[in-house]
C-alpha cells in the first residue's frame, strides 16, 4: 500500500530513475535528485497539463 | 457455467440500472432518494465500461496489445517514457477534472435534476469518454502528435489552425468565468477569503521543502500541505471572530478580483517549483479525500433530492443563467459529459507515457466516466438543498433584487419556499454573513457539502465543513487558474516566436513578462466584465465557455470521424460521428440564440440594444453611463466571439466532409 501511494503521488521518480539509468540510460550522464527533480518538474509544466 | 453466471450478474445489473434510471425519470412531485442517482450511473458506466468500451476497442479501433507504443519505441527519459496503467490513469484523471464537474451540474441544477442528470449520463457514456478514447487512440497510433498537429494532418492547415485558436479562446473565458466562481464564493467573506489566501504561502512553503529541504519527497510534502490547508481553514474562523482582523479579509469582487489577476500573473511568472509544482500535488491530494469522502456520505446518508426533476426555468426565463433547457443545458455542463479540453490532455502527455495499447480503454474511457461520477455527486450536493435555498444563494442582484426582502418575495413567487429568517439561520451556521446572491455555483455546492458532511460528521461543525468544501473548490480552480495563465503564456510565446525568434525563448525575462502580462490581461477583462455584470457575469461568461468548450469537442469528434472514413470504416463513422452531429446541432443552436434572441439575458445584441435604449431614454443615472457604455461594447464583444467560434466550427466539419469524401489519397 505505501509503495503504491508512493508511485501514485510520483515520490519514487528518482527511484525508478536510477533503476531505468542503470538498465538502458547508461549513455546518458546520472542526474542528481535535485537536478532530476527539477528537470521533471520542468518537463511537466512545459505543455498544456489541466484543464477544466 | 462460468460463462453462464457471468451473464446472470450482467443482465441483473442492466436490470437494476434500468430500474434505478426509470425510477428517477418518471418520479414526479414526490421525494427520491440520491441512492437512485449513484445506482444508475455506476450501473450505466459498468455496462458502458464492460460493452461499448470494449466494442469500439476491439471492432472500431481495432487494439494491438502486441504492437509497440510510442512510449516504448521513442523512449528518450523526457517526453516518451513507458509508464506503470495506474500512474497513467491518475495523470489522465488529474488532468482532465478540474473545476468544471463540480459548477456545470451545479449552475444546471435550476433546471431540475433530470436534465442535468440525463445528460451528464448520455453524455459521458456516448459521447465525453468516445472523444477522449478515441483521441488518446489516434494519437498513440500517430507518435503522440497533439490535437492541433492530426487537425492539421488530417484535415489541413484550417484544422490545425482553428484548433489553437480554439484552445486559446477556451483558455481566456475558461479562466476567467473559474475566477468569478472564486471571487463570488470570497466576496465580503473574510473565513473563506482568508483561506484562500493561505493556500498561497502553504504551497509556496512546500515548493521550497520540495526543492531544497527533503528534494523530491513528494508524499510527506503534500501530507504535511494537507496538514496545514486543515489548520488554514480552522484559523479562518478565528480571523472571521476577530473584529481587527476581519477587517484585512472583507473584500469587495472588484478588490478580489484585482487580487486574482495580481496572483495569475505572479503564478505564470514565478518558478514552476515555487509556486504550480506544490499547488498541484496539494490539489491533487485534497481532490481525491474529498472526493472518496463525499461519495462515502452520500451512500451512507441516503439524502433526499428536494430539487423537483423540472422547474419551470426549462423555458429560458431562469435567474442563473437565462437560455431555455436545449440548447442550454448541453453546454452548461461540458465537463463530466462531454468536454473538447479533454482531448488535448489525450493528445498530450497521456500518449506518450501510454506502455501499451490495451490500456486505452481503461484511461481514455474509464478517466472519463469517473469524471462524470464526481458530475453526479456534484449535481447531488447541489439538488439535496431546499430549492428556495439553492435559488437564493445563486441568483444575482440584478434578477432578484439587493434587498433580502424583496429577494424572497421574488423567490416565493416563483413557488420555492423560503424565508428572510431561513437564510439569516443557514448563514450564520456557515459562518458567513449572508448567503444572497452568491453567483457562480461554488458557495451553493459548498452549502450542499457542508450539508452531507455535517449530517455524517456532526452538525455542530457546520462552517468549518462549508469553508472547507469553499478551499476545496478555490483550489481546484487556482490550480487551473495559474497553469493555465501557463499554458496561455507558452501558447502565445510561441505564436509570436514564429515572428520573432527571441520572443518564443520560453525563459527570456523581457518575453515571460510581456506574454504573461498580455495572457492576464486577457482574462483579467472578461473576469472584470463578469465581475461588474449586474446578472452575475455567470449568465455571460459560463455559456460563452460552454460553446467554447463543446466546439473544441467538435473538433475532436471530425478529426476521429474524418481518419474512421478514410481508414474505410464508414460503417464505424457513427461512433464518433454521432455525438459529432449532437454537438454540432447543440452548439450552432446556442451560438444562434447568443447572438440573435430578442430575450436581453440571452441575446448579446438584444442586450446591448436594450442597454444604449435606456440611456437614451435617460433610465441610466449619470453616474453609471460610463460603465453602462463597457457593458454595450463587452455585449457586442461576445457576440462576435461567439461568431467567430461559430464559423470556425462550420469551417472545420465542411472541410472534415470534403477531404473524407472528395480527396482521396
Amino acid at each position: 500500500m505505501y509503495a503504491f501511494l508512493r508511485r501514485l503521488s510520483g515520490d519514487d521518480l528518482y527511484d525508478l530513475y536510477l533503476l531505468n539509468h542503470k538498465r538502458c540510460l547508461k549513455k546518458h550522464k546520472l542526474m542528481s535528485k535535485k537536478n532530476f527533480y527539477q528537470a521533471t518538474l520542468d518537463k511537466k509544466w512545459s505543455g498544456i497539463k489541466r484543464c477544466c | 457455467m462460468k460463462k453462464y453466471f457471468k451473464n446472470i450478474v450482467w443482465v441483473l445489473l442492466a436490470l437494476l440500472g434500468a430500474l434505478a434510471f426509470s425510477t428517477i425519470a418518471l418520479s414526479r412531485n414526490e421525494s427520491i432518494n440520491a441512492v437512485w442517482f449513484i445506482t444508475a450511473a455506476v450501473c450505466i458506466y459498468m455496462i458502458a465500461y464492460r460493452f461499448y468500451a470494449s466494442w469500439i476497442a476491439a471492432k472500431v479501433l481495432v487494439i494491438d496489445e502486441h504492437r509497440k507504443t510510442p512510449a516504448l519505441r521513442l523512449q528518450n527519459d523526457k517526453d516518451f517514457i513507458p509508464t506503470d496503467k495506474w500512474i497513467v490513469f491518475g495523470h489522465h484523471f488529474a488532468a482532465i477534472a478540474g473545476p468544471g464537474p463540480l459548477v456545470g451540474p451545479t449552475l444546471a441544477a435550476q433546471f431540475g435534476y433530470l436534465p442535468g442528470m440525463l445528460w451528464i449520463l448520455i453524455g459521458a457514456v456516448l459521447g465525453g469518454a468516445v472523444q477522449d478514447m478515441t483521441t488518446l487512440f489516434f494519437s498513440t497510433r500517430r507518435n503522440g502528435k497533439s490535437l492541433g498537429q492530426m487537425a492539421r494532418d488530417e484535415i489541413g492547415v484550417i484544422g490545425g489552425t482553428a484548433s489553437l485558436i480554439g484552445t486559446f479562446l477556451i483558455m481566456v473565458i475558461l479562466i476567467a468565468v473559474l475566477g468569478l466562481v472564486v471571487v463570488n464564493a470570497m466576496k465580503h467573506s473574510p473565513w473563506a477569503t482568508s483561506t484562500v489566501a493561505a493556500t498561497i504561502p502553504i504551497a509556496i512553503f512546500i515548493g521550497i521543502y520540495l526543492r531544497s529541504i527533503r528534494t523530491g519527497r513528494v508524499l510527506e510534502a503534500s501530507l504535511i500541505g494537507f496538514g496545514l490547508l486543515l489548520l488554514a481553514v480552522f484559523a479562518g474562523g478565528l480571523i472571521d471572530h476577530s473584529q481587527t482582523l476581519r477587517t484585512y479579509f472583507d473584500h469587495d469582487s472588484l478588490t478580489l478580483a484585482w487580487a486574482i489577476i495580481f496572483y495569475g500573473f505572479a503564478a505564470a511568472v514565478l518558478p514552476v517549483w515555487l509556486l504550480l509544482a506544490p499547488r498541484d500535488y496539494l490539489s491533487t491530494f485534497v481532490k481525491l479525500g474529498t472526493v472518496i469522502v463525499l461519495a462515502v456520505a452520500i451512500i451512507t446518508l441516503q439524502p433526499e433530492i428536494k430539487m423537483p426533476a423540472l422547474t419551470q426555468f426549462t423555458d429560458g426565463t431562469g435567474p442563473i443563467f437565462g437560455g431555455s433547457l436545449f440548447p442550454f443545458v448541453f453546454i452548461t455542463i461540458a465537463c463530466g459529459s462531454i468536454s473538447g479540453f479533454h482531448s488535448l490532455i489525450a493528445s498530450g502527455t497521456t500518449p506518450k507515457l501510454l506502455d501499451n495499447e490495451k490500456y486505452i480503454p481503461m484511461i481514455g474511457y474509464g478517466a472519463m466516466l469517473l469524471e462524470s461520477f464526481v458530475a453526479i455527486m456534484a449535481l447531488i450536493a447541489a439538488t439535496v438543498l431546499e430549492p428556495g435555498i439553492f435559488f437564493a444563494i445563486n441568483s444575482p442582484v440584478g434578477v432578484v433584487g439587493s434587498e433580502a426582502v424583496d429577494a424572497i418575495q421574488k423567490i416565493n413567487s416563483w413557488g420555492f419556499k423560503v424565508t428572510v429568517e431561513e437564510m439569516e439561520l443557514l448563514a450564520k451556521n456557515m459562518g458567513e454573513t449572508s448567503l444572497f446572491a452568491r453567483t457562480g455555483g461554488a458557495p451553493s455546492l459548498a452549502v450542499g457539502m457542508a450539508n452531507i458532511f455535517g449530517k455524517a460528521f456532526g452538525t455542530n461543525l457546520l462552517a468549518m465543513w462549508y469553508h472547507f468544501a469553499i478551499m476545496f473548490e478555490a483550489i481546484f480552480i487556482l490550480t487551473t487558474l495559474d497553469a493555465g495563465t501557463r499554458v496561455g503564456r507558452f501558447m502565445l510565446q510561441d505564436m509570436i516566436g514564429n515572428i520573432y525568434p527571441k520572443f518564443g525563448q520560453t525563459s527570456w525575462m523581457p518575453s515571460i513578462i510581456l506574454s504573461s502580462a498580455i495572457v492576464v490581461s486577457c482574462w483579467g477583462y472578461f473576469l472584470y466584465i463578469g465581475v461588474i455584470d449586474p446578472n452575475g457575469g455567470v449568465n455571460i461568461l459560463w455559456p460563452l465557455f460552454g460553446i467554447a468548450n463543446q466546439m473544441l469537442a467538435a473538433i475532436a469528434l471530425s478529426v476521429g470521424t474524418g481518419i474512421l472514413i478514410k481508414s474505410n470504416k464508414l460503417k464505424y463513422a457513427w461512433v464518433t460521428g454521432l455525438p459529432l452531429i449532437w454537438l454540432i446541432i447543440v452548439t450552432t443552436t446556442a451560438a444562434y440564440q447568443k447572438i440573435f434572441s430578442q430575450d436581453i439575458r440571452v441575446g448579446f445584441l438584444a442586450a446591448a440594444r436594450n442597454l444604449t435604449d435606456k440611456i437614451n431614454t435617460g433610465l441610466i443615472e449619470d453616474s453609471k453611463i460610463s460603465i453602462t457604455h463597457q457593458l454595450i461594447f463587452n455585449q457586442k464583444l461576445d457576440a462576435f466571439i461567439t461568431l467567430f467560434l461559430l464559423i470556425i466550427l462550420w469551417t472545420v466539419v465542411i472541410d472534415m466532409l470534403r477531404i473524407s469524401f472528395f480527396k482521396k489519397n
